[in-house]
């Protein structure tokens, strides 16, 4: 270095160096800012990308979420019961309902078992399918059976296995529904089944109580069961017919109730009937104070149920059934065999008809067969001796007399057969009316006439009454016919010293015939039957006067086919009077045309 | 006039509501030579028989007040006529009606229309086998 190198040279060089110092500096402050300007592009990538990333994130968190409160709000708004359970039969997931139903929060729930919360018969069951799910990978379909306040309850249960990848069960998902009430629906349509198809398939059976209990207990899951029927007599119920489930011998309690009567209010079915309405027990039946209470004790027959079976407003027996098990015995279950013990109390009334008619039918044809045969005798008897006339002797009075006994006779039996044709033709439809006018005084006369003899016989006073008798359009024939019939009537039915009256009277828009006859009285009750056919009055039954009932029935059809009406009134002071009000021609002309009636 | 026939005076009371009926058996069984009382019903039947005692007593089922089935019970339980012959007539074909006749203690049934000649055989029989 020199040292005479001048301070310019020197600050030259020193300038210069100081120029390229900076130079490079400034470079790499360049290529600084240059990898800041870079970092930063990058931090700012990255920080986008995170944010992004966050959003996404977000995003699926969100859905999630929502995702999950949904699922909850399913589970939870649903009313089925829904649980899940791991390989351990701990439980993982319940939703609202399981919680109400066992009155613990998914919290307290969650890794108990099935042992913590549910009688052994119950886990039994429910362990069983919740196995099967797990052991077999299948969905499991089946009823359980889960006490809930004490009241067994019917769940259906829809058990569901949950699969990880490698497609082995982790868990079993379940969806129970309560069917309780579907099931007792099902049971009493069931019932109701039942019974109707005993009703019915008993059509010519003439005890159907039995099926009827047996169809009852069995679809209604009782033990026994019971038909009592009102003795009305004695004015007590009676044991006729005792049914019991297979599994039960009925002991003590079966001999009690067949041996027993009950009058009204007393024991059960005594309250059934006395009340009009069912009598429920359902629990506590041995620790009452009915009678048979002890008898039922020993059997553990706890629950009971009385209904009277009525027909309208009488009671005609009573059911009464019998459960070991507690019953619910609901509004719903009572009106259900209220309406069967309806049923069954109308079928007893339609059979009980049906007997009547059958005897009635039998009286029928005994009576008739009477009614030819008597005649018939004296017809064949009298002619036997009119045609022995040689071995035996008799005189001229003699055969003229049982001539005409044979002719008397054989008109008996031509009345007769004129009247059953006439009732079997009204039957077929098959009569018709001639129209033409007829005056009823002049028949009044002549049917006063022909039963002048018979009632001078038995000392009947037979008057006829004319007041005006405008014509009456009609069938001559059968008008007499409805005369004959009814004065007949009255004076065969007519003790003897008394009277009968025929009347003829014009009423307006009428004509009447009124047949009166003292002395004879009819109940009120028979009044309502006396026009049926075949009905025939206390009166005659007691007395045997002769006759079939079809007179009145007759009677009836001719006046109803003019158009007019038949009543009678029967009181023990005035007597007895039909009354036969028919429109007068004028009037008759002016309506319809006059039809055969068929069937009255 | 000394009774010749099977009948031979023997008394008989035949009830019946049909008067025909009871004209045409009443001439039957005079022709036969019974003796013959009438009655119209039960009642009546009844009484004649208690006091006539007659050897046979022939009763329309059918009758109004007692009916034949009534009369032929009181019989039995009264002791004097406890084993009198009982036939009874009647219109009925049923067979149950048959047998109440006999649960009654009737000893016989003839069935309305009946022929006359049956009739005297069979009233022959029952008093011949009462003897």
């Amino acid at each position: 270095m020199d040292a005479d190198e001048p301070e310019v040279v020197r600050l030259g060089r020193r300038l210069d160096r100081a120029r390229k110092a900076r130079l490079e500096a400034e470079r790499i402050s360049e290529q600084i800012t240059g990898e800041l300007y870079e970092k930063q592009q990058e931090l700012r990538a990255a920080n986008a990308r995170l944010k992004q990333e966050t959003r996404v994130a977000e995003e699926a968190e969100r859905a999630a979420r929502e995702s999950k409160e949904r699922l909850q709000a399913i589970l939870d708004n649903t009313r089925a019961i829904v649980y899940a359970k791991d390989v351990d039969y701990r439980y993982i997931l319940v939703n609202k309902q399981f919680e109400e139903l066992f009155g613990m929060s998914e919290q307290e729930l969650v890794g108990k078992t099935d042992e913590d919360l549910l009688p052994p018969e119950a886990v039994e069951q429910v362990r069983a399918n919740d196995r099967r799910v797990l052991e077999t990978a299948e969905i499991v379909e089946q009823e359980e059976v889960v006490p809930r306040d004490g009241v067994p309850r019917t769940y259906l249960s829809i058990k569901v296995p949950l699969l990880d990848a490698a497609g082995t069960p982790y868990a079993v998902c379940a969806i129970s529904t309560d069917i309780t009430e579907r099931k007792r629906a099902e049971s009493y349509l069931h019932a109701q089944h039942a019974v109707t198809r005993v009703l019915a398939e008993s059509a010519k059976q003439d005890d159907v109580m039995p099926s009827v209990l047996e169809a009852l207990g069995e679809s209604m899951g009782w033990e026994v069961g019971a038909f009592w029927s009102l003795d009305e007599d004695a004015g007590v119920l009676r044991c006729r017919e005792l049914w019991h489930a297979p599994t039960l011998d009925l002991g003590e309690f079966g001999r009690l109730t067949l041996a027993v009567a009950f009058g009204r209010g007393e024991g059960l079915p005594g309250q059934a009937w006395e009340s009009g309405q069912p009598i429920r027990i359902e629990a506590g039946l041995r620790e009452s104070n009915l009678t048979r209470a002890p008898a039922a004790a020993a059997l553990e027959l706890d629950a009971a149920v009385a209904l009277p079976i009525k027909s309208g407003a009488k009671t005609l027996g009573v059911i009464e059934f019998f459960s070991r098990e507690t019953k619910t015995l609901g509004l719903d279950l009572m009106a259900m065999i209220s309406s069967l013990s309806t049923q069954v109390g109308q079928f007893i009334e339609r059979r009980q008809a049906e007997r009547d008619a059958d005897r009635l039918k039998d009286e029928f044809f005994s009576l008739v067969s009477h009614e030819f045969r008597t005649p018939l005798t004296s017809i064949i008897g009298f002619l036997e001796l009119l045609l022995e006339e040689g071995e035996v002797e008799l005189t001229d009075a003699e055969r003229r007399e049982f001539l005409a006994v044979i002719k008397r006779n054989s008109e008996r039996l031509m009345r007769l057969v004129g009247d059953l044709l006439f009732v079997s033709g009204v039957e077929a439809g098959k009569f018709s009316l001639v129209e033409r006018e007829v005056e009823l005084a002049d028949l009044a006369r002549q049917s006063v006439e022909a039963a002048t003899p018979a009632a001078t016989a038995r000392g009947i006073d037979l008057k006829l009454e004319i007041d005006g008798a405008p014509a009456v359009l009609g069938d001559s024939d059968r008008l007499a016919q409805l005369l004959d019939n009814l004065v007949s009537n009255a004076v065969k039915y007519t003790p003897e010293g008394e009277h009968v009256e025929l009347r003829i009277s014009a009423q307006p828009r009428q004509v009447v015939a009124e047949i009166t006859n003292t002395g004879a009285y009819i109940p009120p009750e028979e009044v309502e039957h006396l026009f049926e056919r075949f009905f025939r009055a206390s009166t005659a039954t007691t007395r045997e006067v002769p006759g079939v009932g079809l007179g009145l029935a007759i009677a009836r059809t001719i006046v109803h086919a003019h158009g007019g009406q038949l009543t009678v009134q029967s009181s023990r002071e005035a007597g007895t009077t039909f009354r036969a009000a028919l429109p007068p021609a004028a009037v008759r002309a002016a309506g319809s045309a006059v039809q055969g009636e068929v069937g009255t | 006039m000394t009774p010749q026939g099977p009948g031979d005076g023997r008394v008989l009371v035949v009830a019946d509501d049909d008067e025909d009926i009871l004209t045409l058996v009443r001439f039957r069984l005079e022709q036969a030579d019974y003796e013959v009382l009438t009655a119209r019903d039960g009642e009546e039947a009844l009484r004649l028989i208690l006091e006539r005692l007659p050897d046979l007593a022939i009763l329309d089922v059918r009758m109004p007040k007692l009916t034949g089935l009534e009369v032929t019970r009181r019989l039995r339980e009264h002791g004097p006529t406890s084993q009198m012959p009982v036939m009874l007539l009647s219109a009925s074909v049923q067979q149950e009606d048959l047998q109440r006749g006999f649960e009654m203690g009737a000893n016989d049934y003839l069935r309305k229309p009946f022929n006359a000649q049956e009739l005297v055989t069979r009233v022959e029989a029952l008093i011949g086998a009462g003897q």
